[in-house]
């Protein structure tokens, strides 16, 4: 793995937000590197920072409420992205680093069909005419697994069944053949066994195009399923950083210890274990806490 | 779609007979008869010439009658004679809605092309001053009576600087030209834009503001689409849809014309005749202006049905 190229190198990421009571930071001076096609998941309970980083890497926070602290850096193929003007970054989403969302029914435009919104991105970044961008279109559903392409990219988002809409999405993230794809969540709001065909058709198109994946779950069953190397935030610090099988093997971080013991068992009848407390508001937190003990 | 218009016109034509029946019964209830505006006290007409005009005019008969009397000459297209002209009730609405609907229309088109683009802009720059600003002219058009405001600009437009004629349609005795009905129209035309742009800037800013929250706003955003893209692809398609309904409950108004706004600027249109024809209880203009409004309205919100579903297609589909 580190004799493949790095794609995503993250430092000293730190994102703040401006609020009511104050400047609050919601992500504590993160660090990791990504390789081409290398799945990196980041896991931890809700609130933890997971999708802020990763909204922070797209640059889609809304400035006017948040910060992404100067001294950050995140470097995509070399190009720093945090110092990318609204505009400059807009070539890039979509294009080179592209984002799958958890809720599949509200991630896609209602009033408009599936194929206007598959073209955009092949029309925007790669400059394609609409036709040729059809055309592109459609193949990307088939290799999506969606049956019909030429017949559901004519149809709207809410005559596809949720599996098939967040086929969709991941379809139009991967149409530009980016060099990260992240993941938030995106087999939440899906069934068991569409979320295994998921994963499955992930893990597939990512060794296919050499796409490097950030794959933010709580769910520690897709983690192995899916993951190279796992990092654990807690708090917006990241608490454990190590590959899938030391983590789970062996977990150092008390916090890890008790993520990871929250998995119930199936032919254990004791009572669930719970991680005690509830993850600090962001107030309460104090500079520079990280979890330990 | 088509089951879909069929169903919606049907469900219109029940209406429209719902509404012809309910406005009779109304009309016939308001106090006083034609009989006392036709016949004057001390006119020195016999008791029995009185029953004579009250035979002729029908309205000896029990009310039903009268009703499907009137329903049946309507639906030949024969709407009466006016009770208090003496004109076919028919040429007296043809007369008076053209000068309402090029002002109601001409205003509301001018009130959307200003609320939309300004509501948009408030809604994307919320809390910033362009919102504030925006919020104010709302306040202020919508909290001003109609009646207030075109006095105002009659005050300041045609007595102290005399740059616009204060009532009618064109300068008395002349032919009428474009300019003159241009200028005629500027201030009736200014007091209804006004009225309108309130209600309509609030609705698009809020509408802008909570669709620019979605999910597939941040996807677009995700998908690396130029800001304008996001706002004019995106959001406006999703935001307009309240601002569709509200210009579609204008609809009868459009039609109605403005009774005040009319009254004040003496503009010859449906509102000046529908007040003189209740004030006279002119029975036969009173239902054709009410047949009038109601077949536009209910015609409109068929349209406005299959406005949504271009709109928003999961709409209709099912019913």
């Amino acid at each position: 793995m580190s004799e493949k190229q790095t794609v995503l190198e993250v430092k000293n990421l730190t994102v703040s937000f401006y609020t009511k009571a104050g400047k609050l930071t919601a992500v504590n001076g993160i660090n990791f590197d990504l390789h081409a096609g290398e799945t990196l998941a980041i896991v931890g309970e809700s609130g933890c920072g997971k999708s802020v980083t990763s909204m922070a890497i797209m640059r889609l926070l809304d400035e006017k409420t948040s910060e992404i602290a100067p001294t950050s850096s995140v470097k995509l193929k070399g190009e720093e992205l945090t110092k990318l003007s609204n505009k400059e970054m807009s070539k890039i989403r979509g294009n080179a680093i592209s984002m799958v969302f958890q809720d599949s029914l509200t991630s896609l435009n209602p009033t408009l069909t599936i194929m206007s919104q598959m073209v955009e991105p092949f029309m925007r970044h790669q400059g394609m005419k609409r036709k040729e961008a059809e055309k592109q279109a459609v193949e990307m559903l088939r290799k999506v697994g969606i049956p019909n392409p030429e017949v559901r990219a004519k149809q709207y988002p809410h005559e596809l069944s949720g599996g098939m809409r967040q086929r969709v999405i991941i379809a139009m993230a991967l149409s530009c053949k980016p060099a990260v794809l992240i993941c938030d969540e995106p087999t939440t709001a899906l069934d068991v066994t569409i979320q295994a065909q998921v994963l499955r058709m992930v893990n597939d198109l990512k060794k296919d195009l050499d796409t490097a994946v950030i794959f933010i779950t709580h769910d520690m069953g897709v983690v192995a399923e899916m993951a190279d190397r796992v990092m654990v935030m807690y708090g917006g610090n990241s608490v454990e950083k190590g590959s899938c099988y030391d983590l789970f093997t062996n977990p150092l971080h008390p916090y890890t210890k008790g993520l990871l013991a929250s998995i119930p068992k199936i032919n254990d009848n004791s009572r669930l274990f719970t991680i005690k407390g509830t993850v600090p508001s962001l107030k309460d937190m104090l500079c520079g806490a990280d979890g330990q003990e | 779609m088509g089951r879909y218009i069929v169903k919606r016109l049907l469900t219109a034509i029940v209406a429209f007979f719902g509404i012809t029946i309910i406005t009779y019964i109304l009309a016939s209830l308001m106090p006083g008869t034609p009989l006392d505006m036709l016949v004057q006290p001390g006119s020195g007409l016999s008791a029995e010439e009185i029953a004579e005009i009250e035979h002729r005019m029908g309205l000896d008969q029990p009310l039903i009658v009268q009703y499907f009397y009137w329903l049946g000459n309507m639906l030949q297209g024969n709407f009466g004679t006016s009770y208090s002209q003496y004109r076919p009730v028919w040429d007296l609405l043809m007369d008076r809605i053209g000068p309402t609907l090029l002002l109601s229309i001409s205003s509301l088109v001018i009130a959307l092309l200003i609320a939309v683009p300004l509501g948009t802009i408030a809604g994307y720059k919320a809390y910033s001053g362009w919102d504030y600003g925006s919020t104010i002219i709302a306040f202020i058009g919508r909290g001003a009576p109609t009646f207030f405001v075109a006095l105002l600009l009659i005050y300041v437009f045609s007595i102290q600087l005399g740059w616009l004629p204060a009532s009618g349609m064109y300068d008395a005795g002349s032919t009428g030209s474009f300019t003159q009905l241009v200028a005629h129209m500027a201030l009736p035309c200014a007091t209804m834009v006004l009225a309108n742009i309130g209600v309509f800037t609030r609705q698009m800013r809020n509408s802008a503001v909570e669709c620019l929250s979605e999910d597939y706003i941040r996807t677009a955003r995700a998908k690396g689409m130029s800001e304008k893209t996001v706002l004019f692809k995106h959001m406006l398609r999703n935001a307009l849809q309240p601002v569709v309904t509200s210009a579609g409950l204008a609809l009868p108004s459009l039609v109605g014309g403005s009774i005040v706004i009319e009254q004040i600027f003496a503009w010859p249109g449906m509102g000046t005749l529908m007040l003189r024809s209740i004030q006279g209880r002119d029975y036969p203009t009173i239902m054709g202006i009410t047949v009038l409004i109601s077949v536009v309205v209910l015609v409109g919100n068929v349209l406005l049905d299959i406005l949504y579903r271009l709109l928003d297609p999961r709409i209709g589909d099912k019913a």
